[in-house]
């Protein structure tokens, strides 16, 4: 059990560290193929209406997103800085864990001062199949009324 | 500041051109400006959009929403009426509804418990007679003055909108009948399903939001994740049209090109798209509409949008907050008897709008900078001059033209200044 709570937060690690190295093409790789990836307002996620501010249902999804991050989207400059705390093994089974945590996201524009953008709770799934542990699904789900600005970064 | 009054005074009387093909960037930061547009626009004659009845669907059921900057209730009394109150106590101002929604027989203030019905009016005070026979209001005391200041509501077919002038136009007549027949078409009359929110907060005047979206000129030069993924021509046919009677009202919609045309279509060689999605559904709709329109933006005044993109149907309000910053505020909608399949094309459509949508940052990104520019240099001006310099609808398939921007300033100066029209 401890070692696979190490594991899970190696994950964990390693998701908050490419986004924030700014290496988004690794991020798709920490997903399987048929994965299902869900950025979702707490009002939304609780009043069960199906809108997200993201939703990809497949790895290839995420690998859309980068392609547009870095070559379609216009946006201003920015660093992201995402912490990730308490992360837990909610249930597992024979090569699925459910797991959750809890995630702070601040961005700093040029010029501006560090902001927070998002803050809020994870809960997610993550295949053990695998010698390398993979997210087979995760629902980010943010307590944020209004967003500032634009989400241009996975979470 | 006496000495800021004036300036502003004399500003009013200088916009820079008899047209509307300058717009002076002070309009977007002038904090006087700012306190005028709120007494004259938003509590004036005109209509906010509050949300879609189907968000408060049985009687006691109340949603918060707001007007300006003014917190307002949105609530289905008994006889299945929507009223729009406004949240503040009549006795102390304090907001009376603090759930973003919530279902209640009546409504009472957290404060000192003043208990309103559904309609507003003032049932209960506590001690109203004072305690143990002692004290209390007096005899003559008006309850029914001191009742939750009710809006003028209209409810067209399921959208809900309000306003605090009850000499305001009719939605029918406000809207006119040519985009009133828009408006209806997305709002058909079949019963409604909100499929979720989205809520940003973006540093930029208010104005910023429906000009963008009046704006046809941007579209293909900004928003280059369509065309890069080879999924829109630039050639696609449009119509873009004013409202008769005030311009300020605006329509742009388009036809997509299908699918399979845009694939073979030699022109398309020059766009030649550089990428391919590997994930191919948040970008395959289905024919929806009895026509064949594929995007749909409606603008009303003074800043709500009604836009139909394929089958992503959603309403974007924006909620002034200050002169510099405003809400963004989307409500994702469908029709009740969708079923699954519909709402999950609808969903994945999404991924094009919002927060991170693949169109909307590029958009939501600009205005900062606008913006930016905007409040540093108020004596410079924007220039609106795209299509001419006159406010009537372009002629019948010219897609690029700053008509409707320079229709909305018509109205506002008259509305704002009593400047007269061109």
């Amino acid at each position: 059990m401890s070692e696979n709570i190490l594991k899970a937060e190696r994950l964990y690690a390693t998701h908050a560290q490419v986004i924030c190295d700014n290496e988004l093409e690794k991020w798709p790789e920490l997903y399987t193929q048929e994965c299902r990836y869900r950025l979702i307002s707490r009002v939304n996620y609780e009043r069960n209406l199906p809108m997200c501010v993201i939703l990809a249902e497949s790895r290839g999804a995420l690998i859309d997103r980068v392609t547009a991050i870095r070559n379609t989207l216009v946006y201003a400059p920015r660093y992201v800085t995402h912490l990730v705390s308490n992360v837990r093994i909610v249930k597992q089974d024979a090569n699925l864990l459910h797991t959750r945590s809890q995630f702070v996201v601040y961005f700093t524009q040029t010029d501006g001062n560090p902001r927070v953008q998002l803050l809020g709770r994870s809960f997610d799934q993550i295949d053990t199949s695998q010698s390398e542990w993979l997210f087979a699904a995760r629902d980010v789900v943010f307590d944020n009324e209004l967003v500032p600005g634009s989400i241009v970064h996975p979470i | 500041m006496a000495s800021v009054a004036i300036e502003f005074q004399k500003k009013t009387l200088e916009w820079p051109t008899e047209d509307c093909t300058r717009i002076p960037n002070w309009v977007y930061s002038d904090k006087d400006n700012y306190q005028l547009e709120l007494e004259k626009i938003f509590y004036g004659p005109f209509w906010s959009f509050i949300g879609l009845d189907c968000e408060v669907p049985n009687p006691g059921d109340y949603k918060r929403a707001m007007v300006g900057e003014r917190p307002v209730i949105m609530v289905r009394d008994k006889d299945n009426q929507i009223n729009v109150l406004l949240n503040s106590c009549a006795h102390r101002a304090a907001e009376v509804c603090l759930d973003k929604f919530g279902s209640n027989r009546v409504l009472m203030c957290p404060y000192h418990q003043w208990t309103y019905d559904l309609k507003g009016k003032l049932m209960g005070v506590p001690f109203r007679k004072g305690a143990k026979g002692i004290g209390g209001y007096p005899a003559d005391f008006d309850m029914a003055a001191n009742s939750l200041k009710a809006l003028r509501v209209e409810v067209v077919n399921g959208a809900v909108f309000a306003t605090f002038d009850h000499n305001a136009l009719p939605m029918k007549d406000y809207l006119t009948e040519k985009v009133y027949e828009k408006f209806t078409r997305v709002f058909d009359g079949r019963k409604l399903k909100v499929l979720g929110y989205q809520r940003q907060r973006l540093r930029g005047n208010w104005k910023l939001y429906p000009e963008n979206l009046k704006d046809s000129y941007h579209a293909t030069l900004l928003h280059v994740f369509l065309i890069s993924f080879g999924l829109y021509r630039m050639d696609q046919k449009g119509n873009l049209f004013n409202d008769d009677k005030t311009h300020a009202h605006n329509v742009v919609e388009s036809i997509a090109t299908p699918r399979d045309q845009l694939k073979s279509h030699d022109e398309m060689r020059s766009y030649k798209s550089n990428f391919e999605l590997n994930d191919m559904r948040p970008v395959t709709p289905v024919k929806e509409f009895p026509d064949d329109i594929t995007i749909q933006n409606l603008t009303m005044f003074p800043c709500l949008t009604v836009q139909q993109q394929q089958n992503l149907l959603q309403c974007r309000n924006v909620i002034p907050l200050g002169p510099n910053e405003f809400e963004l505020s989307w409500t994702f909608f469908g029709y009740e008897d969708d079923d699954e399949e519909m709402t999950l094309r609808r969903t994945r459509l999404a991924n094009l709008t919002g927060a991170a949508g693949y169109i909307s940052v590029d958009d939501n990104e600009v205005f900062e900078l606008s913006a930016s520019g905007m409040l540093a240099n108020p004596d410079l001006n924007c220039v609106v001059e795209l299509g001419g310099s006159s406010s009537e609808s372009p002629q019948a398939g010219e897609m690029v033209s700053e008509s409707a921007i320079r229709g909305f300033y018509e109205l506002y100066r008259e509305v704002m200044y009593g400047h007269p029209r061109p």
